[in-house]
């Protein structure tokens, strides 16, 4: 067999598994799409579940999800910048520094369920916070920190040398420096990668499930000290534990689940795209 | 003799990278209101001294340097308040180096960061007029520094350094990416700026020493072979390493 | 020292701090695992733990025998490694070296999307698709089983495989594939002879981290493995895993049983194994950027 038909051949079967591995996505976002649009209504996304959750809406947990991703955020996003800002422009080519990094590694490797074992021991447990949205939150915003300090050391990365010491040399201090001649800069990407991460993280069970989560609580929380429902869990509760629930019901919430991550997701994608294309320097 | 004081002595000034000795044993003196030219073929560490003035060397953690640099007769090595000094020296780069936001928020930069809050515009205007570009910007302040030419931003640099009030200004290479006439005006704006500042001039450029320098100093691997004034040097210099380089057998 | 500069030193402080709250995080968890866990093994050997056969915990007496788990996990993420690794690299190949830049992005962004799926939404899709389909072919009594398992882990694996294995070709230095054209080798041989083998150490650090994503997995698997805590002998048993274990039986252990210690020690192993894998694929990983 002569190598110019091998190669297409092998081409082809590359193509074949490039499809194979692309084509999931699009199979389970038209699955859902397809049986749980009839389930969207405005009575489904506003009201509470009732009847044992067999109908009713998802209010509690949109809502619930909605906190949840918003807390975690405030929390993980100033320590997540400043975390990076100290990779990027403080550590020094070192020990600690490659011991800091190999700790990000690892944090970013830990499983969920592992976090949720972690959140129910300390936040829950040794500091008495119970299972309660800011236990949740708290969970949730260290599992999101690898991603965003990793984001921020790289768009901060990418901002030229030349910044740091034109602002250096008109008598900045290296805060000062950091602060108006390099993280505005860095500011799209930063965005980005915080958008990318928590969408992930929004979309998460294993760490709600002992630190927040409620099986069924039909009302908003009154305080950060009360548990929430949230979409993931109960997708989980609905579709594993409730017999006999209508079809259009699970899909349903897995539609706004997946409308909820991946437009996040997209949002991400797309200001990076964007910020791509128009980099001026 | 040359008019004015003492501005800036070395003595026995050392640099290194890692354990790679740049500028060996340098001793000169810079007098105020002079342009200092520095001309040497490349690593000669002329760039290496001038960024030693203004600690813009220490970003470099290979860096190190002992001896005496004197500004007004304190001693800059060992100076603790780093950012006063370079807002005493402030460097012009060897390119244009504008921070991509507007014209008008470059220059007012160093200020704002020395707590500066108000008659900003008026230090805009000021800066622009000395480094002689408010004409060509003075409608268009709030454009983007980016849309201007690679000579308009090297003056809008000028600018942004004079905006601090220093006292030194350091000219690395400032006309190296730049057009003849771009040169010219860059040129210009030193000469008049002379009369207010101390100016040290880094240049690759011989004829740019010639130009506009009334003293050149001769650096050859880290060593000044020969500082003296211009017409001299250039006429009849003492070293033959000198005279090599300036008409031009090597660098 | 002036206001500025002790502003710039607490700012500093600071972000030291904030910089090392990683390192801090890792400790923590490790801390707080073995502080819920040590107190198992004052009442259960780690021999019996380690090795015994039967998970029992909710039995008198109660037995907690890991092994049954742990072949669970095996099993399912071997049978996920077959499906992805095979699939992943060449499609981390197609999308490194043959596609056109268009149609790169647009099959990136796909990959990218695919790990933003949550993997409860992915649980859910193969229990309704994957699991009747499973039980039909093979005409089993439930489709809840280490294969179906494995296949959706296989694609919760693949956006991880993918993307560092892709980065892995791309940063072969292009020398190496133009002397190998210029020798007259056809770009599928230059890929099959010459890129694959300077990618290798990326690629295996892909596939490390893949496999640490599928062990770590929970939602997904405690949905369709059928969750049987038993010793596993096919693919088309049900199994249980690490992580399902967890998530499954935390909500009813009573705080302060040896079952509740118990699970705490799970995760230790879990955090162990996954440590130990990203150690090693980071030391691989390292050892490509020098």
């Amino acid at each position: 067999m002569n190598s110019k038909l091998t190669q297409k051949i092998a081409f082809s079967f590359l193509f074949l598994c490039a499809l194979i591995t692309i084509a999931p996505v699009l199979l389970i976002v038209v699955i859902i799409v397809v049986n749980g649009i009839s389930a969207i209504s405005w009575d489904f996304l506003t009201t509470s579940p009732t009847n044992g959750m067999r109908s009713g809406g998802i209010f509690p947990a949109i809502v619930g999800t909605f906190y949840l991703a918003a807390g975690a955020t405030v929390i993980s996003l100033p320590l997540g910048v400043m975390g990076g800002i100290y990779l990027s422009e403080y550590s020094k080519d070192n020990f600690f520094t490659r011991i800091l990094k190999l700790g990000i590694v690892n944090l970013a490797g830990v499983p969920s369920i592992v976090y949720g074992l972690f959140g129910l021991s300390l936040f829950v447990i040794y500091l008495k916070l119970g299972a309660s949205l800011v236990s949740g939150c708290l969970t949730l915003a260290i599992m999101a920190l690898p991603a965003i300090i990793t984001a921020t050391d790289a768009a901060l990365s990418s901002v030229p040398q030349s910044f740091r010491e034109v602002s250096l040399s008109l008598g900045a201090t290296k805060w000062q420096t950091i602060r108006h001649a390099v993280l505005p800069h860095a500011l799209p990407g930063i965005i980005t990668g915080t958008v990318l991460s928590n969408a992930r993280i929004t979309g998460e069970t294993a760490p709600i499930l002992f630190t927040v989560a409620a099986f069924y609580l039909p009302h908003l929380p009154g305080s950060v000290l009360d548990q929430v429902m949230a979409l993931p869990y109960h997708l989980y509760v609905i579709s594993t534990q409730i017999p006999g629930i209508s079809k259009s019901t699970t899909y349903g919430t897995a539609l706004v689940l997946i409308a909820f991550t991946l437009s996040l997701n997209l949002f991400g994608i797309i200001i990076r795209t964007h910020l791509r294309r128009q980099k001026k320097w | 003799m040359v008019a004015g004081t003492v501005k800036i002595q070395t003595h026995n000034f050392n640099a290194w990278f890692d354990k790679n000795q740049v500028i060996k044993s340098l001793n000169m003196q810079v007098y105020s209101n002079e342009i200092l030219g520095i001309i040497g073929p490349a690593n000669s560490g002329k760039t290496t001294f001038l960024k030693s003035l203004n600690r813009l060397n220490d970003l470099d953690i290979k860096f190190k340097m002992d001896g005496e640099v004197l500004l007004d007769n304190k001693n800059i090595i060992t100076a603790i308040d780093i950012t006063a000094l370079r807002k005493k020296m402030s460097i012009i780069f060897a390119l244009p180096l504008p921070l991509p936001i507007s014209i008008f928020e470059n220059i007012v930069y160093g200020p704002r960061m020395h707590g500066i809050k108000t008659g900003l515009e008026e230090i805009v205007e000021n800066s622009l007029k000395a480094s002689y570009l408010w004409d060509e910007v003075k409608d268009r302040l709030n454009e983007s520094a980016l849309n201007l030419s690679g000579g308009q931003q090297q003056r809008l640099c000028i600018a942004r350094s004079l905006a601090v009030e220093p006292e030194v200004l350091l000219f690395d290479e400032p006309c190296s990416g730049l057009d003849p006439i771009s040169t010219a005006k860059v040129e210009d704006a030193m000469m008049e700026l002379k009369k207010k500042y101390t100016i040290i001039l880094v240049t690759n450029n011989v004829k740019q020493a010639a130009r506009v320098s009334g003293r050149v100093a001769f650096f050859l691997m880290g060593e000044l072979v020969e500082i003296d004034f211009t017409e001299k040097m250039f006429t009849n210099p003492q070293d033959k390493r000198t005279n090599d380089y300036i008409s031009g057998r090597f660098g | 020292m002036n206001f500025k500069q002790i502003k710039e030193f607490i700012i500093e402080k600071a972000i030291f701090l904030s910089g090392s709250l990683s390192i801090i995080f890792v400790i923590l968890i490790f801390v707080f695992l073995i502080k819920e866990g040590a107190l198992f093994f004052k009442y259960v050997p780690i021999k019996d733990f380690l090795t015994g056969t039967n998970w029992y915990p909710l039995s008198t007496p109660e037995q907690f025998g890991m092994l049954p788990l742990i072949m669970g996990s095996l099993l399912v993420t071997i049978g996920a490694m077959i499906i992805s690794i095979p699939l992943g690299v060449a499609c981390a190949f197609y999308i490194a070296e043959v596609v056109n830049p268009k149609l790169k992005d647009v099959l990136k962004t796909g990959v990218e999307l695919l790990a933003a799926i949550p993997s409860v939404v992915i649980g859910f899709v193969g229990m309704v698709t994957l699991v009747p389909l499973v039980k039909n072919i093979f005409n089993l009594p439930t489709g809840l089983t280490a294969l179906s398992g494995s296949i959706m882990l296989a694609f919760m694996a693949m956006p991880t495989i993918v993307s560092i294995a892709e980065d892995a070709i791309t940063a072969v230095p292009r020398r190496y594939k133009e002397a190998a054209l210029a020798l007259g080798a056809t770009h599928w041989q230059a890929m099959y002879k010459v890129i694959i083998v300077a990618a290798a150490p990326g690629i295996f650090a892909a596939v490390m981290l893949g496999v640490g994503r599928v062990i770590g997995e929970t939602m997904a698997v405690m949905m369709i493995t059928g969750n049987a805590a038993v010793i596993p002998h096919t693919f088309l048993q049900p199994v249980r895993t690490l992580t399902a274990t967890i998530a499954a039986e935390m909500g009813e252990a009573i705080r302060g049983s040896n079952h509740y210690y118990a699970l705490f020690v799970v995760g230790i192993i879990l955090f162990i194994i996954t440590f130990a894998i990203n150690f090693i694929a980071d030391v691989f990983l390292h050892r490509i950027k020098k």
